[in-house]
């Protein structure tokens, strides 16, 4: 009788142990919002129609740009929206992420999506300006860095990402454009604020020189049939984005 | 000869409770790091270290608490950490205790040196609240959770490092 308790009390125990571990488990691999944008992000970047659809600061964007740009806005819109049902951010933090997605919608994602480009153009053509572009041993070794990173990673992103592009042309032809850029961008930062300890003061003088150097690009529209929503309203946006980021980083 | 036996009583309690008082903490050193995935591809990482120390004074049938430090340093060679929401959190015994936002996080918190690379960021747990929140009376366990989310002009993402639990004591 003691022998048949002991059975099936081991027997119950392994059962919990395996529904807690399920339930673990299927946690981790609950569906991420937004990651079909994700891998719609990818299949723009990959096929999309290379056209220049505009010049901004004298750097083309295509119209395979735009489009994955625009994907990868709903993407994070999507996790934006859903981020009141989590645990990991504060109420300040929910009530900004709020006041952020209210702005994008507000603006459209096309707009977004178009204004977040020509942040990106204005940022690399000062970068080149400056001499900060990286050269070509220094982009390789953030690839093989990123490599390794990328395989070791739990961000279901990354894997959505790289199966829709396909990891070969990625890591060899689309990925040291990429990170060329983001070296870039971390230098014109370095180079722009180094002089300032304090990271709140330092971050708000990053915004308020990204903003100048933004606001102040030339742009110049090549084809505007392909344009996916004004520049009037993309210039409108950044004004409106900046002014929200920095009022957070102002009163910290 | 009674008042050197009363000296020799003095100084065995005084070396019992110097050798029970010195005992009585906790150090704990773990590393972490979380990745993801920026708009158009690129990736961010971040990595550290938590350090953790807990001290407490075991008197007769009570352990008394007094003191919990933590601090966290973050090496972020992609800089993003100037981004807002990088949030660190300290969850005691099921319960988020305290969060600590980048922008209230010191550079020279609880004393420790930052070492060389990247963007450091230091958090620090040691105030009232956190060392109110514990049963100084009975032994549980401490996580850390870090949770960061990014913001550019194409909105905000997140990234959130996997759940970690060490014994506090």
């Amino acid at each position: 009788m003691r022998y048949r308790i002991g059975t099936i009390a081991l027997l119950g125990l392994l059962v919990l142990v395996g529904a807690v571990a399920l339930a673990r488990s299927a946690g981790l691999t609950a569906p991420f919002p937004g990651i079909d944008r994700v891998e719609s992000a990818a299949e723009a970047a990959r096929n999309g129609d290379r056209e220049t659809v505009l010049l901004v600061a004298d750097k083309p964007i295509t119209a395979a740009e735009l489009t994955e740009m625009e994907h990868w806005v709903a993407a994070n819109l999507a996790w934006m929206g859903e981020v009141g049902t989590r645990m990991a951010v504060t109420e300040e933090q929910r009530a900004f992420l709020e006041r952020q997605a209210r702005l994008i919608e507000e603006y459209g994602k096309p707009t977004v999506a178009l204004a977040a480009l020509i942040v990106d153009r204005t940022l690399e053509a000062e970068a080149q300006r400056q001499g900060l572009w990286p050269d070509e041993r220094t982009v390789q070794a953030r690839v093989e860095r990123d490599r390794d990173l990328a395989a070791t990673s739990d961000d279901p992103r990354i894997e959505a990402y790289l199966q829709a592009f396909g990891e070969t042309a990625f890591w060899q032809v689309n990925y040291p454009r990429v990170v060329a850029l983001e070296i870039a961008k971390e230098r014109l930062y370095q180079e722009r604020t180094k002089d300032e300890p304090d990271p709140t003061r330092r971050q708000a003088r990053w915004l308020a020189e990204e903003r100048a150097l933004v606001l102040g690009a030339p742009i110049e529209v090549v084809v505007p049939e392909r344009l996916p929503a004004s520049i009037d309203a993309a210039v409108e946006y950044l004004k409106q984005y900046y002014d929200l980021q920095s009022s957070v980083s102002s009163t910290g | 000869m009674r008042r050197v036996l009363v000296v020799i009583g003095v100084l065995v309690v005084f070396t019992l409770v110097a050798g029970a008082a010195q005992a009585a903490y906790g150090q704990l050193f773990y590393e972490w790091s979380a990745s993801g995935i920026k708009p158009r591809g690129g990736l961010w990482s971040y990595s550290g270290n938590y350090l953790g120390r807990t001290d407490w004074n075991p008197l007769p049938g009570v352990t008394v608490l007094t003191r919990h430090e933590s601090s966290v340093y973050v090496r972020n060679p992609t800089s993003d950490i100037r981004s807002l929401g990088t949030v660190l959190y300290f969850i005691h015994d099921g319960q988020v205790r305290r969060t600590v936002p980048s922008y209230a996080w010191t550079r020279t918190g609880c004393g420790t040196v930052y070492p060389l690379g990247g963007l450091v960021f230091g958090g620090c747990t040691t105030n009232s609240q956190y060392l109110g929140s514990f049963d100084s009376t009975r032994r549980a366990q401490d996580r850390g959770t870090w949770a960061f989310f990014l913001c550019d002009a194409a909105g905000c993402y997140e990234g959130v490092s996997r759940d970690r639990t060490w014994t506090l004591w």
